[in-house]
């Protein structure tokens, strides 16, 4: 199944990235508008792309399989290109580093926290700045970039719940997204497999 | 109460849940299992230590979560101390044959032998401890 | 002051200035004028700060000064960065330590790098000096985990992991002497490897690079946003405090401590700490070892610790504040690293406030401006456990939320019906009452019940106003619960719940949880609580506080919380008994009537009062007649065809069979209740004379048809009609009202609910769409209020002045009343505490400022007030 428009390919990643979202957090995160999500989340429910679970909607495996075909089909050639290569390195890096420390944040005591977010800070940044350079090959990823941004701002205004809490869009739901985006453009998708 | 498993406990917690240990092997399993209405019946097994597709069984309310490898630094332990659905990771079996997850070099058996060993016993999680989770056999 | 020297020793600093020297800067200074250990160092200026920021480089004025203060530096400590003195003799290793210092702490800044000074060439003095290449290998490689990450902005743990990396498997004591040069090597090519550049050899260039850091940081997004969310501006800068390194993990006896001078738990006097003997300060904060009690060093090294426990308790008195002191013990030496005041409990900082009082240490107008208005409500509030919400938040307990329609916290078995509620409380349950909506049909069942949550409504619905009138905590309009009264089930998203499901209710912010989270009990036993308040009650001896009360409950309970009257709202008992129906029924029938006759309600309006007047005793009263209109009124009647059948009640006192009708039930309630001087009523929105003139009419007729029960009328001023008139209002009152609240609302014209919670304006203000909080009491036009009240209280000297804080107004405000005139106040029971505490701050500040303040502020020329 190929030929999804960007739009329609946005609905259906935020999905893949989300795993479980109800439409209006769909239209925000693919930033499509609902006039459009609307019949397309309906017609991709018809097609066996969607379901409900709940109040939520979450893929199938024929969605799934989707996008992960569009993927593919949009980011082969990026999948050769060494010095893409070289970026997702550095970010692996970044990432256990991000990973160890947002741990840090959950467990810490009130004491160490300042020093701890400091520090997750300047992860956050450092990658927000390599998004930007990564933003060449893969325009959306400039969008990442600006929720990070905004979450941070979110943060230094005293709401701490944008570090971690998966009810908000917080670094750590922002990080966990990106890193499936990635690992769907480099073709390596976290399915079943271990690790 | 006899200690059929362990692993590396992600957080600290006086929570007990027990529930029958049921094996999730792919994103269809998880929808298959909210949709049913039984999630908070179960602990969840699940091979991966970052798998991702757990995130909707936790939002959901998951009441325990058992993996046969990955570390307590990563997506699904961060998750896990969100929710505080307790969570032990990387468990191996304590009476089994000393099968141990070493990144990269095991096979399937290993977690065959998991999964034959857990999948539908009814266990308690012990997650008292700082480092060790215990998965504890009832009846 | 020589404007070119922006480079200070610790001696030549002024302590009292810390927007030059940055507080940590100050404080240093402080304690070395003062004679205690501090290892030396110096201060660069936020002077120094903005001239690098305009630059974006250090002057070779600033180095220079730098390279001066170094040189002095390893004069007194006798080290050198260099190998050989200039006299050419060995010298021993010099390492500093680099700190910002703002004049305000605030977070994003570059904090500490440790261990500057070391380098391949140094690091064999270290090793020598310590008799340990190893500890010399360590001080390297953290010096590069640190100055790598904040000044190059690497990824200093994996610099620092190359460098552990290359000692795994070697005994660093065992190896040669390239060792120190191979180790560097290894981190600097990690760095060049990650960001191009490497940590400099040259430790002079090490110093310059962090001081640049140090003011670099400034301008972090996360300082810029602080900054800007707290008013600090952004021209102040920061300084750097550079200071030479002792060690405490270096010879013997060494080590590290932390200290406060008082148990910050619980208040409880006494030096408390921990010592961790051979390890370095971060190690104790980190808590990555585990110290031993204070009190068992100071039983192996007595002289030491009691020098120290002299110093803290002698820093405790002058400093006047409980105190977090940081220390190194190096080879015997006791130096000071921080000393700062301490964080500590609400409760612990109670006790503080009354204990350093009781001493002597601190003066009543100190002590109780160390206690915050949030600190007393911590104290005397039952709340939730902050533990056990964050722990039912993270576990998803969290069921929905919903208007936060009246405060306080709970928890009870849900019941889907009145009936039911009644029948279970009644057994002895705590009963939540959940609801889709409410009427005067559940009225009982809200009576009986602790807590009330609804799936529909706002904050002026129907079970909000009557929640807020019985004092019962209540959420409204959580929109995601469905009620299915016949199963006796609801469903909050996709989950289903039964009928005696327990939750827990927090009104203050709209949550519902499952489950029971334990309320803490309120520390009645803060014996401090009573100490401060008694302080400030004292002070401000020439207040009156009153309680809001609907029930006698109410009343005995606010007059424990220390109220010195009573103040009723009369819409709140009829909404709270369910009168208003009857009120209702009346007016629908009465409406082709030319002449209203409301006196069948006399009676039951008086009874209504009785109760509560008779709890009231000999205090004073103040009766806030009903405002049809405006207010909370409107979700029990059918305004619309009110105003068509009744057109008059549109205006203040332009019904006035129904203002006769509540002065008739206050004069007769008040001549039941004998020992009663007088009760005050009240009406809104009055805004001339003749107006008032009008309610006086009516209330002497009244009065002397009972023949006994004073009843004295006074105007609330509530518009800005009211406020142009407030002088000559005054003229005919004994008091005059203000409605702070109602002010609010009618300045900005927003409704009234936006100011019922504190989220929209809060995120409204974090947004920077306004330039003054309007809660605060600082704007323009609040001022033209403020001028107002100051002119009755000089030209009216004979009026005294009242003002009506709405719930959970800000401190700030209350003040702002206090100084222009206002000496009686009514505010919500909760607020009771809270409101002696900052009347009695302000009076005490008042008579410190003496005549100065006492003086009218001045008034806006472009827009005079009528009436002055």
């Amino acid at each position: 199944m190929t030929g999804l428009s960007a739009a329609e390919f946005g609905l259906l990643n935020a999905l893949w990235l989300r795993k479980m979202a109800t439409r209006g957090m769909l239209e925000e995160n693919a930033d499509v508008p609902s006039a459009v999500a609307e019949p397309f989340l309906e017609a991709a429910a018809d097609r066996d792309l969607v379901r409900a679970l709940g109040d939520y909607i979450v893929l199938t495996d024929g969605g799934r399989r989707a996008v992960l075909d569009h993927y593919d089909g949009e980011y082969r050639s990026l999948r050769e290109a060494p010095e893409f290569l070289e970026w997702y390195e550095r970010f692996e890096g970044y990432n256990s580093r991000f990973l160890g420390l947002m741990s840090a944040w959950q467990t810490g005591t009130d004491e160490a926290q300042e020093r701890t977010y400091s520090r997750l800070v300047r992860v956050v940044e450092r990658h927000v700045d390599a998004l930007d350079r990564a933003a060449g090959w893969i325009p959306r990823y400039r969008h990442y970039a600006a929720r990070f941004r905004r979450s941070l701002d979110n943060v230094d205004s005293g709401r701490t719940d944008y570090v971690s809490s998966p009810v908000v869009d917080s670094l750590h739901n922002i990080w966990f997204e990106f890193h499936e985006d990635l690992l769907a453009v480099l073709g390596r998708p976290r399915e079943s497999v271990e690790d | 109460m006899t200690v059929i498993a362990e692993g590396m406990n992600v957080f600290e917690t006086n929570k007990q849940p027990s529930g029958t240990v049921h094996y999730l092997a792919s994103p269809m399993d998880v929808i298959a299992l909210i949709d049913s209405g039984k999630l908070r019946d179960h602990i969840l097994l699940v091979r991966g230590g970052t798998t991702t597709f757990l995130a909707p069984a936790l939002t959901m309310g998951a009441i325990g979560v058992i993996t046969m490898s990955g570390a307590p630094e990563s997506h699904l332990g961060i998750l896990s101390r969100e929710f505080q659905t307790p969570c032990v990771m990387t468990t191996y079996l304590t009476d089994g044959s000393g099968s141990r997850y070493v990144p990269g070099e095991t096979g399937d058996e290993h977690f065959e032998e998991i999964v034959e060993a857990l999948d539908g016993k009814n266990v308690k999680l012990d997650c008292s401890d700082h480092d060790v989770g215990k998965v504890v056999v009832l009846d | 002051m020589d404007s070119s020297k922006l480079v200070f020793s610790f001696h030549e600093a002024d302590p009292s200035d810390p927007n030059l020297y940055g507080g940590k800067g100050a404080g240093l200074a402080e304690l070395v004028g003062a004679g205690y250990p501090v290892p030396p160092g110096f201060i660069i200026s936020t002077a120094a700060c903005g001239e690098f920021l305009q630059a974006a480089s250090l002057s070779e004025q600033l180095r220079s000064q730098i390279t001066d203060h170094i040189g002095a530096l390893e004069r007194s400590t006798s080290c050198s960065f260099r190998a050989r003195t200039e006299q050419g003799e060995d010298s021993g290793p010099l390492l500093v330590s680099v700190r910002s210092g703002a004049p305000v702490s605030m977070p994003g800044m570059m904090d500490t790098i440790l261990n500057l000074g070391i380098n391949p060439e140094r690091a064999a003095a270290v090793a020598e000096v310590s008799g340990s290449a190893r500890f010399a290998a360590e001080v390297m490689i953290r010096f590069h985990r640190m100055y790598s990450e904040i000044v190059l902005n690497a990824d200093g743990d994996h610099i620092a992991d190359q460098g552990s990396d290359f000692l795994t498997g070697s005994d660093p004591d065992e190896a040669d002497s390239s060792l120190f040069e191979r180790l560097w090597s290894a981190m600097s090519d990690a760095e060049v490897d990650d960001v191009g550049t490497a940590v400099p050899v040259d430790p002079m260039d090490q110093v310059h690079g962090a001081v640049a850091a140090v003011f670099r940081s400034w301008n972090t997004r996360r300082a810029v946003t602080y900054r800007r969310l707290n008013g600090i501006p952004d021209s102040l800068g920061t300084a750097v405090v550079v200071q030479a390194m002792v060690f405490g993990n270096l010879g013997s006896p060494s080590g590290s401590g932390v200290a406060f001078t008082r148990n910050p738990t619980t208040g409880a006097p006494g030096l408390y700490g921990e010592y961790l003997e051979g390890g370095q300060g971060e190690e104790v904060v980190a808590g990555t070892k585990t110290p031993e009690p204070l009190a068992e060093a100071a039983q192996r090294l007595p002289s030491l610790f009691g020098d120290f426990e002299r110093m803290a308790l002698e820093l405790e008195r002058h400093r006047k504040d409980v105190l977090d002191l940081e220390f190194t013990v190096e080879r015997g030496r006791l130096y000071l690293l921080q000393v700062r005041s301490a964080k500590r409990t609400p409760n612990a900082s109670v006790r503080i406030a009354a204990d350093l009082m009781t001493e002597g240490v601190a003066s009543p107008a100190e002590a109780l401006s160390a206690v915050t208005p949030s600190q007393v409500r911590d104290v005397e509030r039952p709340r939730f456990a902050p533990a056990a919400v964050a722990d039912a938040r993270a576990s998803g307990r969290l069921l929905v939320r919903g208007i936060a329609a009246s405060v306080g916290h709970t928890h009870g078995i849900a019941v889907l019906d009145p009936d039911r509620a009644e029948a279970i409380a009644a057994e002895g349950e705590n009963v939540i009452l959940l609801r889709e909506t409410t009427s005067p049909f559940d009225l009982h069942g809200m009576i009986a019940s602790t807590g009330i949550v609804t799936a529909r409504g706002g904050a002026t619905s129907h079970a909000a106003v009557v929640a807020r009138a019985l004092g019962r905590p209540a959420v409204v309009g959580c929109s995601d619960i469905g009620i299915d009264p016949g199963a006796q089930t609801f469903t909050i998203g996709s989950s289903r719940f039964a009928e005696g499901t327990r939750l827990s209710v927090d009104g203050a912010a709209g949550e519902v949880f499952e489950g029971i989270l334990p309320l803490s009990q309120p520390a009645a036993s803060n014996c401090g609580l009573s100490d401060v308040l008694k302080v400030a009650r004292e002070a401000a001896a020439d207040c009156r506080i009153l309680g809001l009360c609907t029930t006698p409950e109410q009343v005995s309970e606010t007059r424990a919380r220390g109220a010195d009257g009573v103040a009723i709202r009369l819409i709140d008992l009829l909404v709270a008994s369910g009168a208003i129906e009857q009120l209702a029924h009346e007016l629908t029938a009465q409406r082709h009537r030319d002449r209203v006759d409301l006196s069948p309600l006399e009676a039951v309006f008086s009874d209504l009062l009785l109760p509560v007047v008779r709890a009231a005793g000999r205090t004073p009263i103040v009766v806030r007649a009903i405002d049809l209109i405006d207010g909370d009124a409107g979700e029990f009647l059918d305004l619309e065809s009110l105003l068509v059948a009744h057109p008059g009640v549109g205006l203040p006192v332009g019904f006035g069979e129904l203002i006769r009708l509540q002065i008739a039930a206050v004069a007769q309630a008040a001549a039941q209740n004998q020992g009663m001087p007088v009760a005050y009523f009240v009406v809104r929105h009055i805004a001339d004379p003749r107006e008032l003139a009008m309610v006086k009419e009516l209330a002497g007729e009244q009065v002397s048809r009972q023949g006994t029960g004073n009843v004295e009328v006074g105007a609330l001023v509530s518009t800005p009609l009211g406020v142009h008139k407030a002088v000559e209002l005054a003229r005919t009152s004994r008091v005059l009202w203000f409605d702070s609240h109602r002010l609010m609302v009618s300045s900005s014209g927003y409704p009234a609910a936006v100011f019922t919670s504190a989220e929209p304006l809060d995120e409204y203000l974090r947004g920077n769409r306004l330039a003054e909080d309007p809660r605060l009491g600082r704007d323009e036009w609040q001022q033209r209020v403020f001028a107002a009240l100051t002119a009755v209280r000089v030209g009216v000297p004979g009026c005294q002045i009242g003002a009506r804080m709405a719930r959970s107004h800000s401190p700030e405000l209350l003040s702002a009343y206090y100084r222009a005139g206002a000496r009686i106040f009514i505010t919500e029971p909760e607020d009771l505490r809270v409101a002696i505490l900052e009347l009695g701050k302000a009076a005490l500040q008042q008579a410190s400022a003496g005549e100065v303040l006492a003086a009218a502020p001045a008034l806006d020329s472009t827009l005079p007030l009528v009436g002055l």
